[in-house]
This record gives structure tokens, sequence and C-alpha cells, in this order.
């Protein structure tokens, strides 16, 4: 009952890409199957969508636990009056940079909340 | 089906309201999974199975807390819960205490748990105590009538 009923490679990369600082930010297949599809499956198939959310978010903002909630409305094109919301948490590594990894991914009507990064 | 694309927030929530007057009726009848995924703290609780999904939050939700919504029908399928362990649960005992009690059954960790639906539960089980306080501390999304 309480374990995951897809087999999964939790390291194998689903995709790694830059946030808009120059930051990379990673999917693995375990994020991918147990925090986005298990959840949200109907955006299965907008992994170049969240990536461009990544890349070149509209909304940046700090959620309360540190996470940072990106948006962008209409990435989706089926899907224009919607926005994709990506949450990441970050880790430092030791070079100095920062990590991003994605907790999960959906569509709403609302921008997140949290407060604005400039 | 609603075309709830290009609503306004007003126009969107009443839409919402209208589409979810039976919405206790009619989720009863769904079966149920509960998915809480325990490193990004977030649970959910999904009713039958929806189609194309949004989260929405109602003016007067708790911060963590949306609504998964069909986006087509704008039927209620299920909530989602940010930061379930950590901040929402602590809020309401009863929750805490039925959370508390499906760790001891299940462990901690993610949680995957299909149910039958509310209307065919013949006997309670920590799982569905567990589902059942999660909808009884969430704000009805549709005002009972004056």
């Amino acid at each position: 009952m309480s374990q995951s009923p897809s087999p999964m490679r939790p390291h194998r990369l689903v995709f790694s890409t830059q946030d808009r600082d120059g930051n990379e930010v990673r999917l693995t297949e375990s994020q991918w199957i147990r925090h986005v599809l298990h959840r949200h499956p109907d955006i299965g198939a907008y992994l170049d969508e969240i990536q461009t959310v990544i890349r070149d978010p509209e909304i940046v903002r700090l959620g309360d636990r540190g996470e940072i909630r990106l948006a962008r409305l209409g990435v989706i094109a089926s899907r224009p009056n919607r926005y994709l919301r990506v949450i990441i948490v970050y880790s430092d590594e030791i070079t100095g940079r920062k990590l991003g990894s994605v907790r999960t991914a959906h569509l709403s009507k609302l921008p997140p909340g949290g407060e604005d990064i400039i | 089906m609603i075309e709830s694309q290009f609503l306004t927030d007003e126009e969107f929530d009443q839409c919402l309201l209208d589409a979810n007057k039976d919405w206790k009726i009619r989720i009863s009848r769904e079966p149920r999974r509960i998915h809480y995924d325990y490193e990004s703290d977030i649970l959910q609780l999904k009713f039958g199975k929806p189609g194309f999904a949004i989260l929405h939050c109602l003016d007067g939700d708790p911060d963590g807390f949306e609504w998964v919504v069909e986006d087509e029908s704008l039927h209620i399928v299920g909530v989602e819960i940010f930061y379930f362990r950590k901040d929402y649960a602590p809020r309401y005992p009863e929750l805490q205490a039925a959370y508390e009690a499906l760790c001891r059954d299940c462990g901690e960790g993610d949680w995957f748990i299909d149910l039958p639906p509310q209307s065919e539960t013949e006997s309670p089980t920590t799982a569905t105590e567990f589902a059942d306080a999660l909808l009884e501390c969430a704000r009805d999304p549709v005002p009972a009538p004056d």
C-alpha cells in the first residue's frame, strides 16, 4: 500500500536545463513520476513547456518554506488562459552554485502565491 | 461543457459554485485515491478519474489548500495540500490524529492508497477515516442556501 506502483530509475535525468539566473535545474525520473505524473497526469505531454517556464518565467515568487514558485500564462497552447506553475527547491552545492529540483508542476487559473522575487 | 478559458475570476468562481451544487453526493459515489508525496509534503485526495484538471484556490481557502477542478466541467475532483505534514494537519486536531493513525498502519513515506466510494464503504479503516477527516476540515466550496 505504501510502495510506489511504478518501477523507475530514480537518478536518471528527464531533463536538465538552466533557470533565468543560469542555475542548473534538474528533473529526475523519480521526481517526474512521483512528484508530477502521479498527481497531474494531464500535463505529462508538456515537458517542453515546463522547461520554458523554468528558463523564462513570467512570475517568480518565494514560498513560505523557501521554495521558488514559477509561472507563465498560456504556455500550453490549448489552455491559453491558464498558468503553468512549476515549484522548484534549490540546494547549495559545494561549488557555490545552486542546484534546483522540480517538485511539482500543474495548471491553475491563478498565479502562485508568495513574495515576488525581482 | 463550460467554456471556462476566458472567464473573469468572479465569473469563474460563480461557474465553479454552480457546477458543484451536488458535489458531496457526486464524490461520495466515486472511488478515491490518496496520494502522499512525503519528500515534497504534498497530499492529494482525488475522486474518480478526472480529465484535464487545474488547481484552484477559492477566496478564503487556507494557505496551501487547493481544489483540483476538472477544467471543462468545472467539477471538483479532488483536493491538494502543500506542506500537509508540516503546516496543514497540525492546525486540525482530528485530521492530525487520523494522519498519525494512518502512519501507524502504513508507515511514514509515500502513499498510494485506493479506496472504494464513500457510499460503498461498509466498515471504516484508518485510510477511509483519514479521507473523511480531510474533507471535514476543508471549507465547503459551495455555501449552504439561506
